[in-house]
């Protein structure tokens, strides 16, 4: 816009070099009297020539004081447009941001998240539109012309919009289902701890059940109770976790919490109905029955929750999944709205400086072109007087050609000459353009500050621009020395878990050995019980046979007292047969009294014999005795052993439950640790995306740097200093 | 315990009846015939070609006291789990599963001379050849989800598969928003098509599509760079990932478009059938024996090309397998 400007100023500046050229003439007329005549008809001539221009002078005057009217107001009005543009751009940014807040707020469920979401979209949709027709968001505001075809920030813009727009529409679409799907959870929540309370009422009932005998039943029954203790936490803690702004895939956990619900109802009919297959005989002890009650009174509860999750289910996860998404599309949003703005600020920048140099220097060029105008005509009639006021005229003259000499170096941009002439007839002029080369002066120092200051400005920011490239490199590097240390934690995580896993097993085993052990060690004691019986028995008898011996003892005496009395009845009867001479009879009592000797010596080895065994059993009921104390020993060792071995067995339970747990844990872990290091990964993008931004900004400093360096070769076009 | 087996006891068969002897057992078989009364096999074989398939016995228990013999039905090329050894020889995860478990049946009944045999199926045939007494058990790759529990049973889940996708490591893919704009080749047949096409509109992938007939061709346009990933169950394509010329150029990703559980495909509503096959999967289980059968299958060598698949068992699986249910999240 300026350059037609300097044309039509260079048609003016022509004018005046002609009186210039003019002037010698003129001087050397006025030494020579001879010449007077000639020379005052050829001021006539060319003031008649000079009044040619005079008209020309003033339409261009005019035409330039229009235009630079014309000029201001356009300019104005672009400059205003652009300030409303750059307020719509920072609305979508503002937009765009919340959009960005609200998807993950969503994924929460979180009422106010999907209004803001619903808002935003409205807003942005209507944003948009202004962008692309042309005119006013709201009234009031001043219109915007539509920049969808010019704008290549913009289409950009408009393209993360439309992709984004279906996401937001169905987190938008699903949200009642989820808020209604939430509210439920919150009411299965706000009873979870009676969920938990009423399983471990129910275990402890069963395993104190007394009707639950036999060890196999035992086992079961209580590997059963403990998988209920463990569902119902399990199932609150996945409840608890459905709806967070964790990153993960929530389809495990939706799987988790409709199979552990489904296996507690399986469980819990298992106890009342009982079931072969998991070897789970029917409870029917009243106090067990009253906390199965109990308990899948609680149960009760979940099964609405399970019945919309069952019908949300791929709802739910689908939408959770496109909210997470969405922050992340949003964020592109965001930083492309970022850059439109800026492409509007420095149109709003550039428009600015234009509107105020544009504006001074058509005031400037204006002057002149009228002053040059005002020579003419004070030229023309100074010619016609030529004759009378030649000297005046002269003195006109030389002021005149004083006054142009001393705009010359204005002309040629040098503004540091002053232009002061003391004459009544120039001397205005002068003192008018004197003026308006002070102020012009005054502009061009102001514009040498600001480019000074502008520099520095540059040099800073491209300083600063190298640092932050600098720093987002580190910042990269580091990242990438993350990732590998996060992979390295995750693979070892993964190793914890397989051995973990490894170890379980071992557990397992223990258990199983120990409980074998715990079998092998209440046969021996029963066993050990056997043997007590036998040896008491034993014991029995041998007191028996004792007192059967003391009895053979008491029939040996009376066997002695007979054998006595044998011997002296034969003794009688061989003295009495010695009397009457009888041969035979004597014989016969010779032969009793043997037989009562040979009785009496037998009946003395008897004794003798019964006094060893009764001696002999005496020995045995002793050691018997002392077997039976050492068999009670025994069996109370057996005993302990075997209460030791259950504890064992316990402990193992225990350890394979927190084992699992332990596991189940790390690979969760394990997988926050995968799902860590794709968000550092994200991270890095990001940082990368930095990267480039700082390149790009330090390219538009360095074209920053460039236009100031134009600026600078514009202004040392002026000489001021 | 023998003697208290009495006859109407039978009709729910328990963990302890299951001890009865052989005397017993033949009472059992005897109340089966009785109870069964079942119209001649040749008369009902021609019902095949009507809509709902017949079985022709009173149940299972009673089909295999008739004709002396279970038949477990088997895949193809369901690589590691039921498939064509280089002899036409069913083997894999599931066979060996279901081998035990036949066998474990067999002692239960006391029942010696049953013979198993096996028979092939295909997507299309097993759940008829379930219902129409062709087959006993199917022992493949068989999703238990709650529409196929309308016509048919199943017994403990032995696999968790989920939909991922495969692609080359070059590629950088981890997830399915990497694939934005790129195209995934999905085989003809499958249920993927429909669920990846909406992940693709909701979340504006803009993927582009390809199909094949089969998944082995599916995997070739991988190779081949004709596509940019492959998407089916994730066992499936670790075996062909494994199988292929470089299988460290490939890697198996994203999250799992669902939860897949495999199991033993069974008659509907034969809960005696059911009841042994679930009794006898969870002997193998607490006795560690389906550790051992994984670590055969999924992390050591398997015919025919002697390639290790080297998949560990996941967090879902051991889940299942710590107590045993065929209870699944759907």
């Amino acid at each position: 816009m300026i350059f037609p400007k300097t044309k039509k100023l260079e048609k003016g500046a022509v004018g005046v070099a002609d009186i210039n050229s003019s002037n010698p003439n003129n001087s050397n007329g006025s030494n020579n009297g001879k010449s007077r005549k000639s020379s005052r008809s050829k001021v006539t001539i060319q003031s008649g020539k000079n009044q040619k221009y005079l008209f020309p002078s003033a339409i261009v005057s005019v035409i330039l004081l229009a235009s630079s009217v014309l000029v201001y107001t356009n300019y104005n009005n672009k400059l205003a447009q652009n300030r409303q543009e750059d307020a719509y751009v920072n609305q979508l940014k503002q937009m765009s941001e919340r959009v960005e807040k609200s998807a993950i707020l969503s994924l929460l469920a979180n009422p106010e998240a999907y209004k803001e979401l619903n808002s935003s979209q409205q807003d942005i949709d209507s944003l948009l539109q202004t962008f692309t027709k042309g005119g006013v968001v709201k009234e009031g505001d001043t219109p915007i012309p539509a920049v969808a075809n010019t704008n290549q920030q913009f289409k950009v813009v408009n393209q993360n919009w439309e992709e984004i727009r279906p996401q937001l529409q169905y987190v938008l679409k699903n949200q009642d289902q989820l808020l209604d799907l939430k509210n439920s959870i919150d009411s299965g929540l706000a009873v979870q701890g009676q969920l938990q309370a009423a399983a471990d009422n129910l275990r402890l009932a069963i395993q104190a059940d007394p009707s639950y005998n036999a060890q196999n039943d035992k086992t079961a029954v209580s590997d059963a109770a403990n998988e209920i203790i463990n569902l119902s936490q399990r199932i609150n803690a996945n409840l608890n976790t459905l709806f967070d702004i964790n990153s993960s895939s929530k389809l495990e956990t939706l799987f988790y919490v409709v199979k552990d619900y489904n296996n507690l109802v399986l469980l819990s009919n298992s106890f009342r109905t009982g079931n072969p297959v998991y070897g789970i005989p029917k409870l029917i002890n009243p106090d067990s029955l009253q906390y199965l009650n109990a308990f899948q009174t609680v149960l009760n509860t979940y099964t609405p929750i399970m019945n919309k999750i069952n019908a949300s289910k791929s709802a739910l996860n689908t939408s959770l999944e496109v909210a997470r998404n969405l922050s992340t599309v949003a964020s592109n949003l965001t930083a492309e709205s970022e850059k439109l703005s800026t492409s509007f600020e420095q149109d709003a920048q550039a428009l600015s400086k234009l509107l105020e140099l544009s504006l001074l220097l058509a005031v400037l060029f204006m002057l002149v072109a009228l002053f040059a105008g005002y020579i003419i005509y004070e030229q023309g009639q100074e010619a016609a007087k030529a004759a009378k006021e030649f000297a005046k005229n002269q003195a006109n003259q030389a002021a005149v050609s004083n006054l142009i000499n001393q705009i010359k170096p204005l002309e040629a941009g040098d503004l540091t000459k002053e232009v002061e002439i003391r004459d009544k007839f120039v001397g205005p002029i002068a003192k008018t353009v004197e003026a308006v080369r002070h102020s012009l002066l005054g502009l061009v120092r102001n514009i040498e500050t600001s480019y000074e200051s502008l520099g520095s400005v540059a040099s800073e920011t491209k300083n600063l621009s190298v640092t932050l490239e600098k720093s987002a490199n580190d910042q990269s590097a580091r990242i990438e020395d993350s990732i590998q240390k996060i992979g390295l934690i995750t693979s070892e995580m993964d190793n914890v878990a397989q051995s973990s896993w490894l170890a379980q097993e071992e557990v397992k085993r223990s258990q199983e050995v120990s409980m074998e052990g715990a079998k092998a060690v209440q046969a021996s004691s029963v066993k050990m019980n056997e043997i007590r019986e036998t040896i008491q028995e034993t014991a029995k008898k041998i007191k028996k046979l004792g007192e059967s011996s003391q009895e053979i003892s008491e029939v040996i005496t009376l066997i002695r007292t007979i054998t006595k009395q044998i011997n002296v009845l034969a003794l009688n009867a061989a003295i009495n047969a010695a009397n009457t001479g009888d041969r035979n009879f004597s014989i016969v009592a010779e032969q009793v009294q043997k037989l009562a000797s040979d009785s009496s010596e037998a009946s003395k080895r008897i004794d003798k014999l019964v006094s060893n065994i009764q001696e002999d059993t005496q020995g045995a009921i002793g050691a018997m005795e002392r077997t039976t104390k050492e068999v009670v020993e025994g069996t109370k060792l057996n005993d302990f052993a075997e209460e030791r071995l259950r504890e064992i067995n316990d402990l193992s339970t225990k350890l394979n439950d927190t084992m699992s747990e332990m596991a189940n844990q790390i690979e969760d872990k394990s997988s926050d640790m995968v799902s860590l290091s794709r968000e550092v990964k994200k991270l890095q993008e990001f940082t990368q995306n930095n990267l480039l931004i700082v390149e790009k900004v330090v390219e538009q400093v360095s074209e920053n740097e460039r236009s100031a360096t134009h600026l600078e070769e514009s202004l040392k076009k002026f000489q001021f200093e | 315990m023998g003697q208290k087996c009495s006859m109407n006891k039978l009709k729910k068969i328990t963990l302890s009846l299951l001890g009865c002897s052989l005397v017993s057992s033949l009472a059992f078989s005897n109340v089966a015939f009785a109870q069964t009364q079942a119209p001649a096999p040749t008369s009902t074989s021609t019902s095949t070609s009507t809509p709902a398939p017949v079985f022709p016995y009173a149940n299972t228990l009673d089909k295999i006291a008739k004709t002396g013999v279970i038949t477990i039905g088997h895949r193809e090329a369901s690589l590691p789990v039921s498939y064509y050894d280089a002899n036409k020889q069913p083997i894999g995860y599931a066979i060996d599963i279901c081998n035990e478990v036949a066998n474990g049946i067999k002692r239960d009944l006391n029942m010696p001379n049953v013979k198993i045999q096996y028979k092939l199926v295909t997507p299309s045939n097993r759940q008829k050849a379930i219902q129409d007494g062709t087959i006993d058990m199917e022992c493949g790759s068989t999703t238990d989800n709650a529409s196929r529990r309308k016509d048919v049973d199943f017994s403990i889940p032995y696999y968790i598969s989920g939909v991922r996708m495969v692609v080359k490591k070059s590629s950088g893919v981890q997830n399915w928003n990497d694939l934005k704009g790129k195209s995934i080749v999905i085989t003809k047949g499958t249920t993927t098509l429909a669920a990846l096409k909406d992940k693709s509109a909701i979340n504006n992938y803009n993927y582009k599509f390809l199909e094949t007939n089969d998944h082995q061709l599916s995997f070739n346009e991988v190779v081949d760079g004709q596509a940019d990933a492959f998407s089916v169950d994730d066992i499936l394509l670790y075996g062909l990932a494994a199988a292929s010329k470089d299988p460290n150029a490939y890697t198996v990703t994203g999250d799992p478009l669902t939860v897949e559980p495999y199991a033993i495909m069974l008659r509907k509503n034969d809960q005696q059938f059911k009841d042994l096959v679930d009794a006898e999967f969870i002997k193998i289980v607490k006795s560690g024996e389906i550790y051992n059968l994984y670590n055969k299958w999924f992390l050591k060598p398997i015919p025919p090309k002697g390639i290790n698949l080297n998949v560990p068992m996941n967090a879902t699986l051991r889940d299942v397998l710590r107590y045993p249910t065929d209870q699944v999240g759907d």
